[in-house]
């Protein structure tokens, strides 16, 4: 039986604006799912779901306003700052927003070793075999600044940033959805290398968020249909995709152009 | 997170907005314009209430920590005074304005006198007329100085600032920085050219400390007005220089814009889109418009002392100086009203204009 | 030392600082003096121009501005002399030459603006960049703060509190200036801080375990420089003006020989009436005006720059 390494429950987050009269607008609503070690798990839903909250969420960026996180049987907001993020990393949408534009990339990955993993004592060997598995060569990285390599690049050394960690978890919030489409093949195809562990990793547990339903379907073993903050179908991505029960779904999937089906016209 | 704000409530308002267009439509835009509205008239009434309280607060406070005692100051025993009994003379005076309570309950009488009776107390070096008195006779020479340079700033740098960003022609670059120095030069230098070159070279303008107090009379107001026009006019510079800079540098941009040439390719008569350019690049004056007007303020404060103009900033400079308690509030008081009420007015009209508040709805979260 | 550990070391240099100072400023020149190249020229003029000044006023016969000048020694003092080649803008009631005295003035009212615009720029940066990082109680009280200086009858103020403290140093005026002109500066540095700390980056700094304050001092603010270079110039300026307004009104300092005093000698002195000294009284606006328009057209082209940049 695989290890079960998130736990959430009854998860809401509200936002509340106006002093007097307050309104409220709610992200998400009551969402409780889990996830087992060494799987990918989609989120797919339009924009304006919930997905990213659900992803901010458990990375500690807000705090949820009912319902908690289990991390490996644990509160999260009980393990502390530094020991929660060597297990759980992210990887956010927009590449060229996730670099300090002040500075070179070397400061980014500096930041790592400074803060976070004082222990390692030789860095460069450390970052080598992380941008080595993302396939990055060190010396093109490293001394350049975020503007003069691609998009792609960035995203991967954004990967390598949090395999650095050695993370059991990592929240994909959309990683592919800037990028240009002959990169995100390969990016795709790296998570799935991820989740299966290489030569020098253990496999990865990875929330794989997207609005793609393709995507969804390569990747992931089991996925979460989101609607308007609810959760509105979850289950193995065969039987979701193939026998959708939920209406929103069914939607979704007919919007979808297929190879194997003929396009009716009328 | 933005994304799933929005998209949440503009389906919500989209319902609401379906169930009360059923009734009636013109009822509910009506509606939602007073609600909105009405709410940030509140919001910002609060809001400039608590600056007017903390500024006079403040107002209270500072020439009471003075070490000296104003009236010691202020009256000068006369030859021969036994100067125990002018002690006792002086202790009367202090009981009579209220001065030998401790601060805090010095405080709480001026707040109730204030708030309840609208009385400022009693000037000292004025034989103790009452204050609301001298500051409302002030009130009327800085408003007249203040409101028309403003509105008439407004307008006039606008306008030729616009122009200037617009056509960007060779005339107009050297209008852009004729403005640009108006800007810059210090008003209160100015005021020294103008005096130098109008008063005492020309004679166009009369010299002297003497202007009379407002009457109905045309020799009244003609001799006020001849006091009148030299600070008004280095007023009317000085911002106007202001607006013109700013509307020039908002047009230059506004014309750059992608409409704009879109407009033009599309065979828009210049005037129309210049209309347009205008219309789009005013609003961000106008937020500019409070701080123009505090500043406009100070300046005027500056101008009167230098043109012995009898508004509120000549007053306020000799009530500090001879520290006369009541005289110092009764003056700051007045002036913080003003800059409080401009500030509100200013704000108003800008809720007006701003669709985002007068219509209301998502912008407002 | 064994072979490993050279590698180790030479391993966390090249991490450090992979390419030479040297190459980066190199680097840096040449991008600059491409794409800066006309806002380059204007600053290093006015910076020549300010540097010839200040040179001028340490070399003789320009070092002394007290120094005065008599027809007869002891007996006749060559007090308001027109304009000549002795004295190229005449001089003063005292007999001191006014040219050197305002050389004076002039390098004095820069020192003004720069000390009262390090300061003014310290309390908008600390307002604008704490409130947004520390959130919750400390970002209300800190926006609130700065809404109320926004719209606060400042000039009354500065009036009243130069009046009232019968003393007449330099600080005093510093001060007052600085406590008053920083709001609207530390409103742009907020709004810019929140729009930045949307960004990813602030997210993955987090994810390093950086604290809060360490993420607005070394991600945020190094961002938001260009503004705050900009609000400085800005400050600068109005602070050598601000000066000036309230020395000429009489409430100024009367320890440094600025440009503002030179304007209250102007008055106290009746350099305008009844003595007609034009050349006393206008040198000191014109020097004034100059200086604040060309802090004016550098931070306006600095400003187009930034914005350049931006897209």
């Amino acid at each position: 039986m695989k290890k079960e390494i998130l736990k959430i429950q009854n998860l809401t987050k509200k936002y509340t604006s106006g002093l007097i009269r307050t309104k409220e607008t709610i992200a998400v609503e009551n969402a409780s799912f889990k996830l087992y070690s060494g799987e990918i798990l989609s989120l797919v839903g339009e924009s304006g779901s919930g997905k990213t909250t659900i992803a901010n969420l458990i990375l500690r960026f807000i705090q949820p306003t009912e319902g908690e996180i289990f991390y490996e049987g644990k509160e999260i907001h009980d393990i502390p700052t530094k020991d929660y993020y060597k297990n759980v990393q992210g990887i956010f949408q927009d590449p060229y927003s996730s670099f300090n534009y002040f500075y070179r990339i070397d400061h980014m990955l500096n930041q790592v070793f400074k803060y976070s993993l004082k222990g390692i004592t030789n860095k460069r060997k450390a970052l080598e075999s992380a941008l080595s598995i993302v396939g990055l060569n060190t010396d093109d990285i490293l001394g350049r600044f975020p503007h003069q390599i691609s998009g792609g690049q960035l995203q991967r050394v954004l990967i390598a940033r949090a395999l650095l960690f050695k993370p059991k978890l990592i929240i994909a919030d959309e990683p592919t959805s800037m990028i240009d489409s002959s990169s995100r093949a390969d990016i795709l195809n790296l998570f799935k290398e991820l989740k299966e562990g290489t030569t020098n990793t253990e496999g990865i547990s990875i929330i794989f968020i997207s609005h793609d339903i393709g995507q969804a379907q390569y990747i992931s073993e089991r996925v979460l249909i989101m609607k308007e903050g609810s959760i509105v179908e979850q289950g193995l991505t065969e039987e979701v995709f193939l026998n959708p029960d939920h209406p929103y779904t069914k939607n979704l999937l007919a919007c979808c152009p297929s190879i194997y089906r003929k396009w009716e016209l009328d | 997170m933005k994304l799933t704000e929005m998209g949440i409530t503009e389906k919500k308002e989209n319902k609401e907005q379906e169930t009360l267009s059923k009734s009636s439509e013109k009822s509910t835009i009506k509606k939602v314009i007073s609600n909105s509205f009405l709410h940030m008239a509140i919001k910002k009434a609060i809001f400039y209430f608590v600056v007017f309280f903390i500024a006079i607060s403040i107002a209270f406070l500072i020439p009471r920590l003075v070490p000296v005692n104003p009236l010691k100051y202020i009256y000068q025993p006369p030859l021969g005074t036994d100067p125990e009994a002018w002690q006792e003379h002086i202790k009367d005076l202090e009981e009579y304005l209220g001065l030998n309570y401790p601060l805090i309950v010095q405080y709480a009488n001026f707040l109730k006198s204030f708030f309840f009776e609208f009385d400022l107390g009693q000037s000292m070096t004025r034989s103790f007329e009452p204050v609301v008195n001298i500051v409302l006779q002030a009130l009327p020479y800085t408003l007249m100085l203040v409101v028309p340079a403003l509105v008439l700033s407004f307008f006039i740098g606008n306008g030729i600032g616009a122009r200037t960003g617009y056509t960007q022609s060779k005339k107009d670059k050297v209008f852009y920085y004729i403005f640009l120095v108006l800007q810059v030069a210090p008003f209160f230098w100015m005021g020294y050219v103008l005096l130098d070159i109008f008063v005492l070279q020309l004679n166009w303008f009369p010299w002297g400390r003497s202007v009379p107090p407002w009457a109905w009379d045309w020799a009244v107001i003609s001799t006020i007005f001849d006091h009148y026009w030299l600070p008004f006019i280095v007023l009317l510079m000085t911002t106007i220089g202001g607006w013109a800079t700013g509307a020039h540098a908002l047009m230059v941009y506004e014309k750059a814009e992608d409409y704009i040439s879109y407009g033009r390719k599309l065979g828009f008569r210049d005037n129309t889109l210049r209309k347009y350019a205008y219309r789009n690049s005013m609003l961000p004056q106008f937020t500019g418009l409070n701080l123009r007007f505090n500043e406009l303020i100070g300046a005027t404060m500056i101008t009167e002392i230098i043109f012995r103009f009898p508004g509120l900033g000549y007053l306020m400079i000799r009530a500090f100086q001879a520290l006369d308690y009541a005289l110092i509030l009764g003056t700051f008081i007045v002036t913080i009203l003003v800059v409080v009420i401009g500030n509100y007015i200013i704000d108003m009209c800008y809720g007006i204009l701003d669709p985002r508040i007068r219509v209301g709805g998502k912008g407002e979260a | 030392m064994t072979k490993e550990m050279q590698i180790e070391l030479k391993n966390q240099e090249e991490l450090g600082k992979k390419v030479g100072i040297k190459e980066i400023i190199k680097e840096k020149y040449h991008a600059a003096m491409d794409r800066y190249k006309r806002q380059i020229i204007l600053i290093t003029v006015f910076f020549i121009v300010v540097l010839i000044i200040v040179i001028l006023t340490l070399i003789p016969p320009f070092n002394d501005p007290d120094k005065r000048y008599w027809v007869t020694p002891d007996v006749l003092l060559d007090n308001y002399a027109e304009p000549s080649l002795k004295h190229l803008l005449g001089t003063d009631q005292l007999g001191r030459d006014h040219l050197t005295r305002l050389f004076h003035a002039v390098r004095n009212s820069l020192a003004f603006g720069l000390i009262t615009g390090l300061i003014c720029t310290g309390i908008a940066v600390f307002l604008g960049v704490i409130g947004p990082f520390k959130g919750g109680a400390v970002d209300a009280t800190t926006s609130f703060i700065t809404n109320i200086a926004l719209v606060f009858p400042s000039y009354a103020f500065i009036i009243l509190i130069s009046t009232i403290l019968q003393i007449r140093e330099w600080w005093v005026t510093m001060l007052v200036i600085a406590l008053f002109s920083w709001p609207w500066a530390a409103r742009s540095i907020r709004s810019q801080v929140l729009t930045l700390k949307e960004r990813n980056f602030i997210k993955v700094s987090k994810m390093s375990a950086l604290k809060d304050m360490r993420v607005a001092f070394t991600e945020v603010l190094p961002n938001v420089l260009p503004y705050i270079l900009l609000a400085f110039i800005m400050f600068l300026g109005g602070a050598i003006i601000a000066e000036a307004g309230i020395a000429m009104i009489g409430l100024g300092q009367q320890n440094w020989l600025t440009l503002g005093l030179l304007l209250n000698q102007a008055v106290d002195y009746g350099w305008i009436f009844p003595s007609f000294s034009y050349w006393l009284w206008l040198p000191p606006g014109i020097c004034l005006i100059l200086i604040v328009l060309s802090f004016f057209i550098i931070q306006s082209s600095l400003s187009r720059t930034f914005e350049q940049r931006k897209v």
